[in-house]
């Protein structure tokens, strides 16, 4: 799934969770029919947790990496 | 600290590099080899030495490897560094990250806390990401020795990349402490063209598995061989690799010279993975001997289980390879019974033993001639048989695991062998000193006055602190500088950090002086002292990749390489990464997250000694630290400047799934198998398998995800935590009944009680609160879901109402799922607002007052994992009507009234019964507080 339609899925389930007797009525809804539940559920999951990122991301290092990192290029410098 | 167990000769830790069964060769001799020695080494050395494993994160084949150690029973302490990708030989863009990545594994093998280091498979890493250490470790190191064919003929490796790479490694061998050779063949080879003295290298030899073993009596694969491979007749049998020095090719023209009726009563058979190219060769030297193709069969690849079917099924096994480390498929064959016939060649004559067994495979005549006498002579295959059975008898990976470790310890005794560290270049500055520094290794001039701007240039540029003068008051230490020294407890707690925490947390080392000439004296000295420490030996790793190999890396591979660094070097406190993904999102108030709540704002006060505590979520595909949260739970501000990075995992890392991430946990699981494979123990705690045992009880999206979620749990955890026995006992039976793989270990724990708060009870409707006393009342508390009896239960009344027992039957809880005609039934019925009463969603004041109104509580609940409401009825004296649950009798014991039927007769049946004779129930359970909850999980986690 890409990020965008991650981000808009985001949004229209929060609207939704703003709205508790409709999302009440949309549950009751696909509870009746398992097949539609179970996909609307995974993708849901899907949305909120998109799969996970197994390699190191430069942009994303934990805090004693990124001070490693700062030194190195210091001296490299 | 290397070295240090080693002076005694007593007890060694050793470390053993796995790359030997992470690259192609794991499904090579190289690959079995290193899986089984290890395995023998870590049952020979348990309780003798501490044996720990070193994976490459880069590479493959560590979940093939748990499985065997899980197998044997063997859970050995693991680790692994990196990844550091791209590193192969082949490629000459790959040469200065693989410098790079050198240097940091060497850096993990130096501060590894070692004696010995042994380097499984050194000849690896041309075409894949394994790597050896840039220099030789400090620690003894030792390296299987599989062979140097390759030196024996150079212009075979091809290109001058590939020999210069070799070359390379053969220096690397030759620089080791001690060489195991896996031959005597090995062994004086590599003393005449290594020169290496004879002293530093030992036959260890190597082993069969034990599952080689001839077939019982009776058993006959033909029929499954002829069906999966089409082989029809009786066969010869080759297995092994098909590059040219293994000779195959000779065996074609050997079967041709066989007799007709002789190769048309026989197949030859060759097992084991022909690329293309090779085929093709083959084809054509099947063709040039005037063989029909039904004559060869290939098989490619085999598993281990039909490999010993071939082996078992044999007429005749040959091995023509013209040079050899060892030889292991030839034992292999013999073990399991097949005449076996060798090349006289290098290590072969070795393992065979037999001079009757051995041809020339350079002379066609005498590789066909011997076949020949096998296949004609019944006696002399006999004999074949027998001698190669009683020869493979002495080949055990026991006996090589324990020549291993011998000779190990005999090079630790006769000669302590540590690589002084290079003495580091302190420098003394007055702080700040800021990232523009150009000292290496600072040394900090500290008094009260700048102690503050002193611990930001610690943070960035470790060094040793030299404190002058009185200490500055505790209340200037900032929340940021007390959680990253003490965690969440300083934070909570002020006076639980110190200034000799906050910059010990930091500095290399801290000494107090009183004066300068003192300071100067004795600096050298003193400073000298920390040149094992592994900040000093990381910053000289940083600093000779910063000045030598930077400027020729990208800044995404800089990036990489320090985090690779940086998640090597040991961490004195263990860090338990307790998973809160879904409460910290949304806090729905379950029985589940009630527990979460009270446990880890517990360990967050208070954790256990030598834990830091850190709650982390998932999200957006990783997992970081959830600050907010915790300082949540403890009702504190989120020190200012706390990042919610990143969770880099290091060697002292323990997850805890505390939370139920049914729904992030598929999501999650790829980066979790990472960190197992990496060392980090699993734990997660487990609620109950009710979806499994109660099917119809759930909707099948719950059902599929909780499934999944169970899955994810038992292929990941270490240990499962259960709250119950009888929950333990659900996942057991589900692990013993349906689970494929190794199934984790359970332990379990009990869920705290809270204490009942004196609180005001709230106030009922005049109307409700006069009915409830007009008559008996039965309380259901908990969430109208299918599981609960509900249904059985308002049936059970509408038989009691009709019977003209006067009750009142209140249901305290939400709208559940699946429950949509059973709730238009409570809002339509007749007694509803008489003697039916529904209370959806009240506080606990007003849930007070209903159990104050209440006679007893009813719980007639399919299935639970705890059963919290029951112990709440019991807290208040209420006499309590259950269904005879095993989980109930655990938790109550004697004191509810058990009833066990599932029509509504048998239900009001008992009722009916309760009413006529209200036996008083009597408590003599205490139920743990949640300090005591708290403090049993974690020691359980402790001490698995």
């Amino acid at each position: 799934m890409t990020k965008v339609a991650r981000t808009l899925l985001r949004y229209l389930l929060g609207g939704v969770a703003r709205r508790p007797r409709l999302k009440r009525a949309m549950v009751d809804l696909a509870y009746r029919i398992p097949w539609l539940d179970t996909r609307l559920r995974d993708m849901i999951y899907r949305v909120e947790h998109p799969e996970a990122a197994l390699d190191v991301d430069p942009a994303q290092l934990a805090d004693g990496s990124k001070r490693c990192l700062a030194r190195m290029r210091s001296r490299a410098s | 600290m290397p070295g240090a167990h080693a002076v005694t000769g007593v007890v060694m830790k050793l470390l053993i590099d796995m790359q030997g069964v992470q690259t192609a060769s794991r499904h090579r001799g190289i690959g079995r080899y290193t899986h089984a020695t290890t395995l023998e080494v870590l049952r020979i050395a348990e309780g003798r030495h501490d044996v720990e494993l070193i994976f490459n994160a880069a590479l493959d084949g560590v979940d093939e490897m748990l499985d065997g150690l899980l197998s044997a029973g063997l859970r050995p302490r693991r680790r692994a560094y990196g990844p550091l990708r791209d590193t192969s030989a082949d490629k000459a863009g790959n040469n200065v990250r693989r410098e790079a990545a050198e240097r940091i594994f060497a850096h993990a093998l130096d501060v590894s806390g070692a004696d010995v280091i042994w380097l499984s498979s050194l000849i690896e890493g041309f075409a894949s990401d394994a790597l050896v250490p840039h220099t030789m470790p400090r620690q003894l190191t030792v390296a299987t020795l599989y062979d140097l064919i390759p030196l024996h003929d150079l212009g075979q490796l091809g290109q001058s990349r590939a020999r210069d790479w070799y070359m390379g490694r053969v220096e690397v061998l030759r620089s080791c402490d001690l060489l195991l050779a896996i031959s005597d063949w090995v062994r004086l080879d590599a003393i005449e063209r290594l020169g290496i003295e004879p002293a530093r290298i030992i036959t260890i030899g190597a082993g069969v598995d034990t599952m080689f073993r001839p077939s019982e009596p009776g058993t006959d694969h033909r029929e499954h061989l002829a069906r999966q491979w089409g082989i029809d007749r009786p066969f010869i049998l080759y297995n092994g690799g098909t590059d040219s020095r293994k000779n195959v090719e000779t065996l074609f023209p050997a079967f041709a010279r066989l007799p007709q009726a002789m190769r048309e009563r026989y197949q030859l058979v060759i097992t084991g993975s022909v690329d293309e190219a090779t085929r093709a060769r083959f084809d054509a030297a099947i063709h040039g001997a005037r063989l029909l193709p039904q004559d060869v069969r290939f098989t490619g690849f085999v598993a281990d289980a039909d490999l010993l079917r071939f082996y078992q099924s044999c007429e005749l096994f040959v091995f023509p390879s013209a040079s050899e480390g060892f030889g292991l498929p030839p034992l292999e064959a013999m073990a399991c019974g097949a005449p076996t016939i060798v090349n006289d060649a290098t290590s072969l004559t070795e393992v065979v033993g037999d001079p009757a067994a051995l041809f020339n495979a350079d002379d066609p005549d005498s590789l066909a001639s011997t076949m020949h006498r096998v296949l004609d002579d019944p006696a002399f295959a006999a004999a074949l048989r027998k001698s190669g059975r009683s020869r493979a008898e002495h080949f055990t990976w026991a006996k090589v695991a324990s020549r291993a470790l011998t000779a190990i310890e005999g090079a630790i005794a006769t000669r302590i062998k540590v690589r002084p560290p290079t003495n580091p270049a302190w420098q003394a500055v007055t702080p700040p000193a800021g990232p523009d520094t150009n000292v290496q290794l600072p040394i900090y001039l500290a008094q009260a006055a700048n102690a503050g701007p002193l611990l930001a240039s610690l943070r960035d540029w470790p060094g040793l602190v030299e404190w002058e003068g009185p200490l500055p008051p505790a209340e200037a230490i900032r929340p940021l500088d007390a959680y990253r020294a003490c965690g969440w407890q300083a934070v909570l707690s002020a006076d639980t950090a110190d200034w000799i925490a906050v910059l010990a947390d930091q500095a290399i080392g801290m000494r107090t002086v009183t004066t300068q000439v003192d300071r100067e004296a004795s600096r050298a000295t003193w400073s000298s002292g920390f040149a094992d420490h592994p900040m000093v030996r990381q910053r000289m790793v940083e600093e000779s990749i910063a000045t030598q190999l930077a400027s020729r890396l990208t800044e995404d591979d800089l990036a990489r390489a320090a985090d690779a660094l940086d998640r090597v070097r040991p961490r004195p406190l263990q860090r338990w990464l307790v998973d809160v993904t879904h409460i910290s999102h949304n806090d729905l108030k379950t029985g589940v997250q009630r527990v979460v709540r009270n446990i880890l704002s517990r360990w967050l006060a208070s954790p256990p000694a030598s834990v830091r505590i850190e709650p982390i979520a998932f999200r957006d595909g990783r997992y970081e630290h959830a600050h907010a949260y915790a300082a949540y739970l403890l009702d504190v501000e989120v020190p200012a400047a706390l990042a919610a990075d990143t969770i880099a995992i290091t060697d002292n890392d323990v997850f805890v799934g505390l939370d139920w991430a049914m729904e992030s946990l598929p999501s999650s699981a790829p980066l979790l198998r990472t960190w197992r494979r990496a060392g980090v123990p699993i734990h997660f705690i487990a609620h109950d398998l009710l979806p499994v045992t109660l099917p119809s009880a759930f909707h099948p999206q719950t059902r599929e995800a909780f499934l999944r979620w169970l899955q994810a749990v038992a292929s990941l955890a270490d240990v499962v935590h259960c709250v119950s026995q009888s929950t333990a006992d659900d996942f057991s039976h589900w692990f013993n009944t349906t689970y494929p793989g190794h199934p984790p270990r359970l332990s379990v724990f009990s869920p705290g009680v809270t204490p009942l708060a004196p609180i005001i009870p709230g106030t009922l409707s005049p109307k409700t609160k006069s009915a409830l006393a007009a008559r008996p009342t039965l309380l259901m508390v908990g969430t109208i879901e299918p599981r609960k009896g509900h249904e059985q239960t308002l049936d059970a009344f509408e038989l009691l109402w009709a019977s003209n027992a006067n009750l009142n039957l209140a249901i305290v809880g939400k709208r559940g799922w699946l429950v949509g005609p059973l709730i238009e039934r409570i809002e339509q019925h007749t007694e509803r607002g008489n003697r039916l009463f529904w209370f959806e969603g009240c506080d606990d004041a007003t849930l007070d007052a209903i159990y104050e109104a209440s006679t007893a509580l009813l719980a007639p609940s399919l299935g639970e994992g705890f059963g919290l409401p029951i112990i709440e009825a019991a807290q208040r004296g209420k006499p309590i009507i259950a269904r005879s649950l095993k989980v109930f009798q655990e938790v109550a014991g004697d004191y509810p009234s058990y009833f066990s039927g599932t029509s509504p007769a048998s239900l009001a049946t008992h009722v009916a019964r309760w009413l006529t004779e209200r036996p008083s129930p009597r408590l003599d359970i205490a139920w743990p507080d949640w300090d005591h909850s708290a403090a049993t999980l974690a020691q359980h986690i402790l001490s698995s």
